[in-house]
């Protein structure tokens, strides 16, 4: 980031038109001013507030609002419903990163290839991204439905089970929330790889056949060292979407079957605003944050080595 | 050789259609019961199209009857009422956000992008981590605050909130956005006496036309399709937005049929402009934590 320069450096013995001289630094956080401020008043305030509310004891119900220190924090690392919660978010995103980044890379190869209607295809496989994670929940309710479902039709017509795949079945519920959950965020993958694959020279494959590699050899040595920095990014964005679910969870299960899809998401909202005890809801909160913050941080590390290597690239160029 | 890229041309285009039914098949399915009636609908087989179609759903939403199969008058959806206030309400609240969203975040963009100045850094590294917030964990406080100061149940109140999560995207994206730009332009325009502003306004903002218009997209669909800041800041106002509107009726007063149909009107706009702004949606080149 350090590399962006000022444009106007070579200018500033010009005379100023401008006002009582404006320099950069004015220009810069004049016009920076109102986004600081939504930062501040509806992001760093409101993160600060939700430490204060999870010291406190509050219960909307019956109008209970008191200091109790670090008590909401003993109580949510101590319960059992919330260790469990957070297993299933770990598994749950294990499962969507690794299904939508390997759906998201197969796509994005297949669309680097020609063929006839890769444009109309390319536009189209956008289209899942662009409806929002409540619809896609009530779209794979509708696929998977026993009463409405294509699946389960599909799979008797065909004689292969009676009994298809449903998301009443406590073990598997968790799974067909990841792969409908990978409907929609794999195209986002397919954005970041297909630019970078289109940009790997062909002569590199050329000289690939020349050392007689084959195809696996040509991706492993030629294709997945130009696509390790977007690979790595499309992990951590799969990951946080992962994380973060909500709406596909209520508009699907609504954490059931018993708690089988109770992800750490639903736990929180369960406790702040089904039990209506905000404090308890904010601890959870934080313990939910951790854990994005500890892989936003790899994704700030992966950002930042991408952009050394590249201006050191250009450096050499 | 030649066989073998036969052979090659085969699995792409197998690989292409199985692509193309994983994305589509699941509008389809919904086109499918939206057009149905209920009776067909809860027939013993699934009907795999609708043998019998019907606008029906979508009228009924829109407080007119309709004649069912045999002459049988189906009455209007009672909740099509809420579910069109719902799409009022997100259209108003999306479309006050948008225009807003790019006159705070364009001017921020362009100096993030082009200029060193304090805590530039410091508003890079903010935006970043305010991008990665859970919304669950975002809305405890915002809850608080909006009860509080009187903005739950508003639509000033929603447009905010939205702001908070507009603003530092679409920041993030302009950005690197105007970063690419070629600075000849602006050195061009200085040097012919404009000023910081003017050189703002009268070149690279009219040279940043598809960035801008690609983040009005953004900005609008993410509005558009929020549901659990609408679903817990305004549940049971006025001022609900169309996704929780939606959830009410398809858990308490519909048929899949129906609910359907309901689906449709709220994801169909979305879903084509995104389809005709995809290209330039693409050729931005967004790195960010969604």
């Amino acid at each position: 980031m350090a590399e962006l320069s000022p444009a106007s450096q070579d200018q500033s013995s010009r005379p100023r038109r401008f006002g009582l001289g404006m320099t950069d630094a004015r220009f810069g956080l004049l016009l920076s001013l109102p986004v600081a401020a939504i930062l501040i008043l509806l992001n760093l305030y409101p993160f600060l507030y939700s430490f204060w509310l999870a010291l406190r004891d509050i219960d909307l119900r019956f109008g209970i609002d008191e200091f109790t220190g670090l008590d909401n924090f003993r109580k949510t690392l101590e319960s059992q419903d919330v260790r469990d919660a957070m297993w299933r978010t770990v598994k749950y995103s294990v499962q969507v990163t690794v299904y939508s980044t390997l759906l998201g890379l197969g796509m994005a190869i297949l669309l680097n290839e020609k063929f006839h209607g890769r444009t109309l295809l390319t536009a189209l496989i956008l289209l899942p991204w662009a409806v929002s994670t409540y619809a896609a929940g009530i779209v794979w309710r509708f696929l998977l439905s026993t009463e409405t479902g294509l699946f389960p039709a599909v799979l008797f017509r065909l004689g292969i089970t009676d009994r298809p795949p449903n998301l009443m079945n406590i073990d598997t519920a968790l799974t067909w929330i990841a792969i409908a959950h990978t409907w929609h965020i794999a195209p986002l993958g397919v954005f970041f790889m297909l630019a970078t694959l289109q940009v790997i020279p062909q002569d590199l494959y050329r000289v690939g056949r020349i050392d007689k590699l084959n195809a696996i050899g040509r991706f492993r040595h030629v294709t997945l060292p130009y696509l390790k920095a977007p690979l790595l990014i499309v992990l951590i964005l799969n990951t946080i979407s992962a994380v973060n679910v909500f709406d596909l969870i209520y508009f699907t299960t609504a954490g059931g079957p018993g708690a089988a899809t109770r992800v750490m998401t639903y736990e929180v909202y369960t406790t702040a605003f089904l039990n209506l005890r905000l404090g308890l809801g904010a601890a959870e909160a934080w313990l939910l944050l951790i854990l994005v913050i500890l892989v936003t941080l790899a994704y700030v590390r992966v950002l930042y080595r991408k952009e050394k290597k590249i201006s050191t690239g250009e450096a050499a160029a | 050789m030649s066989s073998r890229l036969t052979a090659k041309r085969v699995i792409i285009y197998i690989c292409a259609l199985l692509v193309a039914l994983w994305t589509l098949v699941p509008f389809y399915w919904l086109l499918n019961l939206s057009f149905m009636f209920n009776v067909e609908m809860n027939s013993a087989i699934t009907h795999f199209y609708p043998h019998d179609f019907t606008w029906s759903n979508y009228v009924r939403l829109f407080n007119r009857h309709a004649t069912g199969p045999g002459g049988v008058d189906l009455l209007p959806i009672p909740h099509g009422q809420f579910i069109r206030t719902g799409l009022k309400n997100s259209l108003i609240v999306a479309g006050v956000t948008t225009p807003l969203t790019l006159l705070i975040a364009m001017p921020c963009a362009y100096v993030l992008g082009r200029y060193v100045f304090p805590f530039r850094n410091s508003i890079v590294m903010a935006i970043l981590l305010s991008r990665a917030y859970p919304a669950i964990a975002a809305i405890i406080p915002l809850y608080k605050m909006w009860s509080s100061l009187g903005l739950r149940g508003t639509h000033h109140g929603l447009v905010i909130v939205y702001l908070s999560i507009t603003v530092p995207l679409v920041v993030w994206i302009m950005m690197g956005f105007f970063n690419a730009l070629p600075r000849s332009l602006e050195s061009a325009a200085r040097v012919d006496g404009c000023t910081r502003f003017q050189t703002l306004y009268r070149v690279v903002l009219p040279t940043s036309l598809p960035g801008i218009a690609a983040c009005a997209v953004i900005a609008f669909l993410l509005v558009w399709n929020d549901f659990l800041f609408a679903f817990l800041l305004a549940t049971g106002s006025s001022a609900l937005t169309f996704p929780p509107t939606l959830s009410n009726m398809f858990f308490q007063y519909s048929y899949p049929t129906e609910a359907s149909a309901a689906t449709v009107l709220g994801v169909l706009p979305v879903a084509i402009v995104a389809f005709v702004f995809q290209r330039w949606i693409r050729k931005l080149n967004i790195v960010d934590p969604l």
